[in-house]
């Protein structure tokens, strides 16, 4: 699957101690995985590039939001 | 003449010393007997319950008031005014069960008494009762110990006093556990000292899984963190081994075909338990033929239900041959992130700090900060899978005391279960009984639900499965007796010396004349009917510090107590050794340990405990396994009983 953009706001979670979720200005909602570095500040408004893994993937989250691997990223 | 009356005095004197002994005894067994009244009998006994507890079982100057549900408090604040008192709520966990503990000025039992009546008059308190103290069970000195409301809700200290997990192995598959000193990774304190089996880490492929992330640490911490160490919090099932798998990344994201692998390779490699607090909403075939392939090795996986709050479980948990968790908060109720749905088994303590705002409402274990690896905290998380490794740590506990196949703990853990919808929650050692919400129910009626009428229909909730998990529900529900108190042991003893006395008594005179009662046989009696007792004094905590016919045996195993240590068959094999020989000394202990196995055996004929090995009698299948053991237990009983009689007519220097 080829990298897309996504506009949205960060928001972090606090169950299982934590992880981070983008949810775009459409509503969806992404776990993030990858170069979340720059990321993990609640209420950030970002510009997102990176692959979206298919729909649930395992992870500490036991969702069913797809993961998004992050590539890049910058602040909006 | 004179020589002939002190033998008839010194006989009448046995004779009430065996009378009151016996008495004595009797009334101990009575009293296990009818201990467990019907609950609709409590309130008229309770004057009668609080007499019965002497003044060290009490709390001096503590008594506990249990509101109607629903009062906040606001409102308490008000009503005790007029009592002159100040109550606060017992823990996190009395928030919504309205259960307050205070001081009380009153200084003499009568003043006690008054206030506790003038206080259990008022129109919004259920109940006022002294504070009473729980001293049986075993406390650890774990610091934090006192913030796992979690551990109180599921019975976790009575538990300890009969399994801790030892000889269990439970795979964290997860994120890594920090358990080595390895280049930046750093053993977290708590669990320095814990048991691990060899591991593997399928993310870097190496056999060295370090947690990089901090949520495989706080799973693998509630399962078996290192318990009695004077450091941080307690874990479920402390004595058992902890497999540590690292599937997941440093952002605590996996794949299937690394999990599915994972599964196998746990299985393969001796655990008993899979504990996979992790999943997503996608399917994978692989995954799936994992869990199946696990569970038909004898494995029991536990999974998280899932964090979606809503009516959908995630895969693995529902998955066939998983078990599904599902998440409560200290009120009892289904914590609002829990997901649920038809595939879930049971529900434990996850945390619900959403609900309260309040940080120790969550789940507390030691874990590494994910920004910094090698540096260890103590955190609060909440999540199902928080509420996973909880079920995992009971299993462990439920193999341990023998349970022989996935199955019989799957069983024992549903049957165990509290039913919310039942009212009492006995999830307190520090305090009688802590009553679930009236919310909790309300909760579940509200809810899309399997059964039209009811939040249980058929036994089963979408939200909470089988009910809520207990660890003394569950061992129960297996056949093994939990102690409620140590009178209980005590009872063995002296049963064991009334007929100590009974079968010196009714020996032919010129044998009696031959048996002294030496100090030999008193040690064999205390040994076979308290076990050995010494032992945690000397520093040493043992599972064999309990009464010899509950040693565990789990390579034989059974569920239930089984049945070579809970039958003659020990005390017949040392007798067979010691009858004829001219080891004094042999004999006595044969004979002492008859008399305390005969003592416990008709201690355990009324604790409603059931003997495995039986064909016949299925643990846990209610009255007709407890009479067919129970009929076990006195038959034996009296075998070790005219054994010890036999081996007392032996002359003491031996047969010539």
């Amino acid at each position: 699957m080829s990298a897309q953009t996504f506009r949205g706001t960060i928001r972090r979670e606090d169950l299982s101690g934590g992880y981070l979720v983008l949810i775009t200005d459409d509503g969806h909602r992404y776990l993030l995985g990858g170069a979340t570095k720059a990321l993990r500040e609640e209420g950030l408004r970002v510009e997102v590039q990176g692959e979206v893994l298919g729909e649930g993937g395992p992870s500490i989250a036991v969702t069913s939001d797809p993961i998004l691997r992050v590539t890049g990223s910058k602040r909006l | 003449m004179s020589l002939s009356t002190a033998s008839v005095r010194a006989r009448i004197a046995s004779v009430v010393f065996f009378a009151s002994l016996t008495a004595l005894a009797l009334s101990f067994a009575a009293s296990l007997l009818f201990g467990g009244a019907p609950e609709a009998e409590l309130e008229p006994a309770q004057a009668a319950i609080d007499r019965a507890f002497s003044q060290e079982d009490l709390v001096a100057g503590w008594i506990a008031v249990d509101f109607a549900d629903g009062v906040d408090k606001a409102r308490y604040d008000e009503i005790e005014k007029s009592w002159g008192i100040d109550v606060e709520f017992n823990s996190a966990a009395s928030v919504n069960t309205a259960l307050t503990i205070g001081r009380v000025p009153a200084d003499t039992p009568e003043a006690l008494d008054a206030l506790l009546d003038k206080i259990r008059a008022h129109p919004e308190v259920e109940h006022a009762e002294p504070l009473f103290r729980y001293a049986a069970s075993f406390v650890p000195d774990d610091p934090l110990f006192e913030k796992q409301w979690n551990f109180e809700m599921i019975g976790l200290t009575r538990a300890w006093d009969v399994s801790r997990g030892e000889g269990v192995t439970v795979a964290v598959i997860d994120t890594g556990v920090a358990y080595e000193d390895r280049d930046e990774f750093r053993a977290v304190p708590d669990l320095r000292g814990a048991r691990f089996a060899p591991g593997y880490d399928f993310v870097n492929d190496d056999a060295h899984a370090n947690d990089d992330h901090g949520h495989g640490t706080h799973v693998a911490g509630t399962i078996a963190q290192r318990t009695d160490n004077g450091e941080g919090v307690a874990g479920v099932a402390f004595e058992a081994t902890l497999m540590p798998i690292k599937v997941l990344d440093m952002n605590g994201m996996g794949n299937s075909a690394d999990i599915a692998e994972a599964i196998r390779w746990a299985a393969d490699h001796g655990a008993r338990v899979l504990n996979l607090s992790l999943g997503g909403g996608g399917y994978s075939k692989i995954m799936a033929d994992a869990v199946a392939y696990a569970a038909d090795k004898g494995a029991l996986v536990v999974c998280a239900a899932g964090n979606g709050g809503r009516a959908k479980v995630e895969y693995p948990a529902a998955y066939p041959g998983a078990l599904a968790v599902s998440a409560i908060g200290p009120s009892g109720r289904l914590a609002s992130y829990s997901s649920y749905g038809p595939q879930v088994a049971i529900s434990a303590p996850g945390g619900d700090i959403r609900a309260s705002g309040v940080a120790e409402h969550g789940i507390l274990q030691n874990t590494i900060r994910r920004e910094a690896v090698g540096q260890s905290h103590y955190a609060f998380y909440q999540g199902t899978s928080m509420a996973t490794p909880h079920v995992a740590g009971v299993a462990a506990l439920l193999f341990a005391a023998g349970a022989p196949d996935a199955d019989a703990v799957r069983q024992a853990l549903f049957q165990g279960a509290k039913k919310p919808r039942s009212g009492i929650f006995d999830a307190s050692p520090r305090v009688a009984q802590v009553k679930s919400t009236a919310n909790a129910s309300a909760d579940d009626t509200s809810a899309t639900e399997i059964g039209a009428s009811g939040a249980f229909a058929g036994g089963r909730s979408i939200r909470h499965g089988h009910g809520v998990l207990d660890a003394i529900g569950a061992l129960k529900a297996l056949g093994i007796p939990v102690d409620r108190s140590p009178g209980v042991r005590f009872a063995a003893l002296v049963l064991a010396l009334a007929l100590l006395f009974l079968a010196r008594l009714t020996l032919p005179s010129d044998k009696r004349r031959a048996r002294t009662v030496g100090l030999t046989i008193v040690f064999g009696a205390a040994i076979a009917s308290l076990g050995l007792f010494f032992m945690p004094w000397i520093g040493c905590p043992s599972r064999l510090a309990m009464p010899m016919v509950r040693w565990p045996l789990p390579l034989i195993g059974g569920a239930g107590m089984n049945a070579v240590f809970g039958s003659a068959l020990i005390p017949f094999v040392l007798g067979f050794f010691t009858h004829a020989g001219r080891c004094r000394l042999g004999r006595e202990l044969a004979i002492g340990l008859s008399l305390g196995f005969a003592g416990a055996l008709l201690v355990e004929a009324f604790s409603g405990a059931t003997i495995a090995l039986l064909p016949f009698a299925t643990p846990g299948s209610g009255w007709f396994a407890a009479t067919i053991s129970a009929v076990w237990f006195v038959a034996n009983a009296c075998l070790s009983f005219l054994l010890a009689r036999a081996l007392m007519g032996v002359p003491e220097g031996g047969r010539r």
